[in-house]
């Protein structure tokens, strides 16, 4: 019998999605979520880390860093449990899934940013630059805002359909840039011949998100308000993924690679579980944890 | 010819070690052994030399290390800078810090028949940097069966009390004491503070703190239950720099789901499975001469010819 899964998109949304390289979802939270969640960044930027798991990348700690610089951490599912309920999303996956027509999302990597105020730029980048490892192909992410993301505050910003543009080399960092964050971005966009790409900083309530192509350009500018920006993001590829073959070791695996085992293409679902699949397929460890607070 | 993975002869062969029965006593007793001379000079420079780059956010393989503090532009300009797993990130790196004879020596040490990667770590600490808690590094093994570590601590500059030396205290590897899982950098409070509340607890009543100096490319080995920690850096203009490269016993496997804490072995952890995955944490050395086979596609050895 053929099952008949309701589209958590309308046809006028996935248009969009694909025209612009983004698109912008409401309320994907609840106030009580992100309230939820934000009070878990101090702790784990502090280095409190619930679960006795240390976090992929942990990038700005209060002893060391430097005041007013940002702050980012992935793999965090591992390490707080709050974090790991609203990652482990089926709705935002199924989101993600049907915006690029896949059959099921597979959660590649989260992430939490923070900058507060007069944290520097992120310089723009395409994510597909360091998610290309797989096949099938593709990656789509989505932002959320735990804080009010607005210009002049460090909010995500978008080169608007740069996701038709050629894929460009890796921008190699994020943080610590000497030219314009926009350079490299400004340079893809000559070479796609386009003069004037239409950079679009969007005003996103807490709890609301974006889900973008991996192609598109995307990043930030420098926070000049007194105000702290947090943000979620969760990186997703086919349900189906795999690793492509490849030697002793990932070139250019980021932190994804350093979870292939050597002669086995399978991305185990220990560290990438499947979060949605439209048969009702999940990875089975998911919902042996807490409920998940955004589907009840 | 290059050896095939597949004979055992090719794999993990190394020159027999020149550690006496007495040095292995001298380390059970003290919970540490001195031992000059590990790396030559240009072999101190080739490791150096690969720091900068991955600070920099340049990582030979494109894959990013395990733990990463003090990172340009994010943190103070005197900060730490520690990095873990460069083995993924960096192969000339990699070719010391798997390397079968620091894996063989310090199995000998703890008495195990193989020895596999468990953490390699560079520190470096430029002037004025702050002071690293004392610790043992048994604590952050706890999710592994057998929980126990050993560590070669090397050297890759002059290290006295005046570049922010390492500090043990000989025979507290004995010492019935609790530890925890605690930030180590920059600490608030007086580095020591853990070392005074586990001196406390073992009924130790003015327990010795010991600075190690060594010259570049000698080395310290370190039972993991040893306490140490370190001052912070009182030089002007000195930078100290050491490369730690620590092993679990071979046969080692996960503890239960939820044992001990996970810090970054549970990363690794596959679902349903006590195994610890060769892809992830290889053998380097074992007494009947198997060594990971991938490791010999992946980097040579630097320390056996």
């Amino acid at each position: 019998m053929e099952t008949i899964i309701k589209s958590p998109l309308s046809t006028e949304q996935i248009g969009q999605f694909h025209h612009d390289g983004f698109l912008v979802v409401e309320n994907l939270l609840a106030p009580d979520v992100v309230a939820g969640l934000v009070e878990r960044f101090d702790p784990l930027f502090a280095g409190e880390f619930e679960t006795g798991v240390y976090p992929d990348e942990w990038h700005w700690n209060p002893y060391l860093g430097k005041p007013g610089a940002a702050g980012q951490m992935t793999g965090v599912w591992k390490c707080d449990r709050t974090l790991f309920s609203a990652m482990m999303s089926p709705k935002i996956a199924q989101m993600a899934a049907t915006l690029e027509g896949w059959n099921g999302a597979r959660l590649l990597a989260d992430g939490i940013w923070q900058k507060p105020g007069g944290a520097k730029e992120t310089t723009l980048h395409q994510d597909s630059m360091y998610i290309n490892y797989h096949t099938p192909p593709g990656v789509i992410t989505c932002w959320i805002a735990l804080s009010h993301a607005v210009a002049g505050a460090s909010t995500i910003e978008y080169a608007r359909g740069s996701h038709r543009w050629q894929l460009s080399e890796a921008v190699p960092e994020f943080h610590n840039q000497n030219k314009s964050y926009r350079s490299e971005m400004e340079q893809a966009a000559r070479q796609a011949g386009v003069d004037s790409p239409e950079v679009v900083q969007l005003s996103l309530a807490p709890g609301s998100g974006v889900f973008h192509h991996g192609n598109t350009w995307h990043g930030s500018g420098p926070n000049t308000l007194d105000v702290v920006r947090r943000s979620m993001v969760l990186a997703y590829v086919p349900a189906a993924a795999r690793f492509k073959p490849f030697g002793s070791y990932v070139p250019g695996g980021y932190i994804a690679g350093k979870y292939r085992r050597h002669g086995d293409d399978t991305m185990d679902e220990s560290f990438f579980p499947i979060t949605w699949r439209e048969d009702g397929y999940r990875t089975p460890f998911l919902d042996s944890r807490p409920a998940n607070s955004l589907d009840q | 010819m290059k050896p095939s993975p597949s004979e055992p002869a090719a794999l993990g062969q190394v020159p027999p070690l020149d550690i006496t029965p007495a040095q292995i006593e001298l380390f059970h007793q003290h919970g540490y052994l001195i031992f000059d001379n590990l790396l030559t000079p240009d072999q101190v420079t080739q490791i150096s030399e690969r720091f900068d780059p991955l600070f920099n956010t340049q990582f030979e393989t494109g894959i990013y290390p395990d733990e990463w503090y003090g990172r340009p532009g994010l943190s103070q300009p005197n900060a730490t800078q520690q990095m873990t797993g460069l083995w993924r990130c960096d192969r000339t790196l990699a070719s010391f810090t798997l390397s079968a004879k620091i894996a063989q020596i310090n199995a000998t040490l703890m008495g195990w028949g193989s020895a596999r990667y468990g953490f390699d770590t560079c520190w470096i600490k430029p002037p004025n940097a702050p002071a690293v808690y004392f610790h043992r590094n048994n604590t952050y093994t706890s999710c592994i069966a057998p929980p126990a570590t050993v560590t070669c601590w090397i050297a890759l500059s002059d290290v006295a009390l005046k570049t922010g030396s390492l500090e043990i205290v000989p025979g507290s590897h004995f010492w019935d004491c609790t530890d925890q899982v605690r930030f180590l950098h920059a600490p608030q409070e007086d580095y020591r503070t853990p070392l005074w509340q586990a001196a406390q607890a073992a009924g130790i009543q003015s327990p010795q703190i010991v600075p190690i100096v060594l010259p570049p490319g000698s080395a310290v080995f370190l039972h993991g239950n040893l306490w140490r920690g370190s001052g912070n850096n009182p030089s002007a203009t000195k930078t100290r720099r050491s490369l730690a490269i620590s092993s679990l016993a071979g046969h080692a496997k996960f503890q239960l789901p939820g044992v001990g804490n996970g810090y970054i072995f549970e990363r690794y952890r596959q679902q349903g499975s006590l195994d610890i995955a060769e892809s992830y944490y290889p053998i380097l050395w074992s007494q009947t001469g198997y060594r990971t086979p991938f490791l010999a596609d992946y980097c040579q050895d630097a320390l056996v010819g």
